[in-house]
């Protein structure tokens, strides 16, 4: 095992690596960028460096930087959290080069998952069911047979494309040729390419990852579903696990495809395979991410297993500790993401001082924060502030404690994402479990959140409780300003005035 | 003894006297309609206050002063106030009913003004699309109202609490 660890990263994640480390006795070294110099992952470690301006490109993503805090540090291994440049084939590489252990898949593994073509055709070459789609068509006699084999809905997208540019969703057969040509020029005028192919239009589809784990000696297994549906623009808002949709038999076919497709692409480390999952049970290969994933914890509540000591373990080449039948799960775990985001205002990141934070406590409660109370929340980094992560022995009664957890939260000086998940908590539809990764556009974007919040029956006391704070605030102003203007010299008169008196 | 102080509740703009009483370990304050009389007793930490109502209840209130605005929290209810001159400001500029300023909630840049002055809008409408921490967001009206002036540009970077526009009130 290693002796010394640096940890690439910042915020939750950092301390929840330095935490691990300390639990396995290995030294911990933090890096930090002029912005983060009292993080609370800096206050965790047991040394940290300081890597660069707050501007993440200078320090973060700073590849030449981190390596001389490694180097400096005596760190043999980096582990490099999630974002930044945990997927960046080009560092695992170069920690290689300087005799340093990259904590996370081999490079040509991260090189492979980033390229979504190749995964697309290993994933199939695996076995593992993508979302039916063509091959890029250039007549529309082609596209006419392709979409008959593929069935509709579907979509026509740009082989270049991006940001739904070059998209069409075409509904019908005799739909087709106009969009066909639409998507076309579309294509030839945004990317200078009118190369478009056909893809399945997969309605109202759930995110259901799986985790995985493999050692270097070719054993790979899975830790089961997190269920990842209740997201906004691709961010994962709440994660559970189990998922309330998928019944044991789904579970192991598709535990068995991300364990063939982590086979196939020569995976180790921790990692996670995305998939779509439609409501006629059909799953779809999405993508892999070749990391550690932000809702992990979700998945050790679960299954009881440490997946930053395993990530550890694994880099320093032990053999994976247990066998997929020796792996059980028990219970349910739900994941909050606490973000720096106004849900009333389209999840808008803020900025401030955390002046008052308080997290809960109580039976249930893990709480992943990177942050503490008197911090200011800064606009360079990640708005992540905190992960609320909460157990139950089923699913109806996580929800219930995270309710009274939510309760008991306390932040004043930054909007967060506690009142959505107060309200979506408490929305039926959520709670009978009927989501898919539609759902926030449409409950909360288009009712739940139309209306700014409004809490008439609280508006007295808050009206109150600033006219004490505002009195008392210029009541102590004012008896320092008093004596503040008196010079010591006349202080001493007054006090022989008084004297003098008794 | 008593004082008289006013607050501007944010972001409808309404000026709301209030009567304040000293008592030894708190106030006793009473405010007009929809408030009431409530005692408010210093809690057992720094910006956190305990609200008695008359009916007896007693809330948490969490209360940070900033340069010219309180910020309330109670639960995961957000509350914000003007004091002093900002007050006076707002009330007046509010003088019409329902006439409103939207400040931007933090720095940043104006991508694009989605409506134009005169333009009728709903609650949750876009009005502007303002870029912040590298990511574009929709800033939403927060009520109906008749956009009455537009105070920035497309392009233009703006600071927190900057003026971005006026709401009226519908005709």
């Amino acid at each position: 095992m290693f002796r010394k660890v640096l940890i690439a990263n910042r915020g939750e994640i950092a301390c929840r690596i330095s935490r691990a480390l300390r639990d396995a006795g290995i030294g911990s070294v933090a890096v930090y960028s002029e912005a983060d110099r009292d993080g609370l992952h800096v206050r965790l470690s047991d040394e940290a460096y300081l890597i660069g301006p707050a501007a993440s490109s200078q320090s973060y993503l700073s590849i030449p930087a981190i390596l001389e805090a490694a180097n400096k540090s005596g760190a043999e291994a980096i582990h490099p959290g999630y974002g930044f440049l945990a997927e960046n084939a080009g560092f695992a590489v170069a920690c290689r080069e300087n005799g340093l252990t990259f904590i996370g898949p081999p490079p040509s593994a991260v090189a492979l998952m980033g390229d979504k073509a190749r995964a697309r055709a290993v994933a199939l070459n695996a076995g593992v069911p993508v979302v039916p789609g063509s091959l890029p068509l250039d007549s529309l006699d082609d596209a006419e047979r392709e979409a008959d084999r593929i069935g509709y809905p579907l979509l026509v997208k740009a082989t270049a494309g991006g940001g739904g540019k070059g998209m069409r969703r075409v509904a019908r057969r005799e739909d087709l040729s106009s969009a066909f040509e639409q998507a076309r020029s579309e294509a030839q005028s945004s990317f200078g390419d009118p190369s478009v192919y056909l893809e399945k239009y997969v309605e109202r589809p759930r995110h259901i990852e799986i985790q995985v784990l493999g050692d270097d000696r070719g054993s790979v297994v899975h830790l089961f579903e997190r269920e990842c549906s209740i997201q906004r623009r691709h961010q994962k808002l709440i994660e559970e696990a189990p998922s309330p949709f998928l019944d044991d038999a789904l579970r192991a076919r598709m535990g068995e495809a991300a364990v063939s497709l982590a086979r196939a692409s020569g995976y180790q480390n921790a990692g996670t395979v995305e998939f779509l999952v439609d409501s006629e049970r059909n799953f779809y290969f999405l993508e892999m991410n070749a990391r550690l994933q932000v809702e992990h914890p979700v998945t050790e509540l679960v299954t009881g297993v440490d997946l930053v000591l395993l990530q550890l373990a694994i880099a320093s080449g032990e053999a994976l500790p247990f066998s997929q039948a020796e792996i059980s799960r028990r219970g349910w775990a739900m994941e909050l993401r606490i973000t720096a985001e106004d849900p009333f205002q389209n999840f808008m990141p803020t900025a401030g001082t955390l002046a008052v934070y308080r997290p809960p406590e109580g039976p249930g409660i893990r709480h992943d924060a990177g942050v503490f109370q008197g911090q200011r929340v800064t606009p360079h980094y990640d708005p992540l502030i905190a992960k609320l992560i909460v157990s139950g022995e089923d699913r109806s009664q996580c929800i219930s404690r995270a309710r009274r957890a939510i309760r008991e939260y306390r932040v004043l000086g930054i909007s967060t994402t506690l009142p959505f998940f107060e309200r979506m908590l408490s929305d039926e539809r959520f709670v009978s479990g009927e989501i898919d990764v539609g759902f926030v556009d449409r409950h909360w974007m288009r009712e739940m959140a139309s209306r700014p919040a409004e809490f008439p029956e609280l508006f007295p006391a808050a009206l109150a409780a600033a006219a004490a704070a505002l009195e008392e605030q210029e009541r102590l102003s004012d008896s320092n300003g008093e004596s503040g203007s008196l010079s010591p010299w006349k202080l001493a008169g007054v006090r022989e005035v008084m004297r003098g008196r008794s | 003894m008593r004082r008289e102080k006013k607050l501007g509740s944010l972001p409808d703009g309404k000026v709301h006297p209030i009567r304040v009483e000293r008592l030894e370990d708190g106030y006793r304050i009473e405010t007009g309609p929809p408030g009431g009389r409530s005692t408010v007793v210093r809690g057992p930490e720094a910006r956190v206050w305990s609200v008695v109502t008359e009916e007896g209840g007693s809330l948490e209130a969490l209360v940070e002063r900033g340069e010219s605005e309180i910020e309330v929290a109670i639960g995961t209810a957000r509350f914000r106030f003007t004091t002093g001159a900002a007050t006076a400001n707002v009330a007046r500029r509010a003088s019409a009913p329902g006439r409103i300023e939207v400040k931007s909630p933090m720095p940043g840049k104006v991508v694009k003004v989605l409506v134009s002055p005169g333009e009728s809008v709903s609650a949750g409408q876009p009005v502007l699309l303002f870029e912040a921490m590298k990511m574009q967001n929709e800033l939403r009206s927060p009520q109906d109202g008749v956009i009455a002036e537009i105070a920035v540009e497309a392009g233009q970077a703006i600071e927190a609490r900057e003026r971005l526009y006026v709401l009226g009130p519908i005709q």
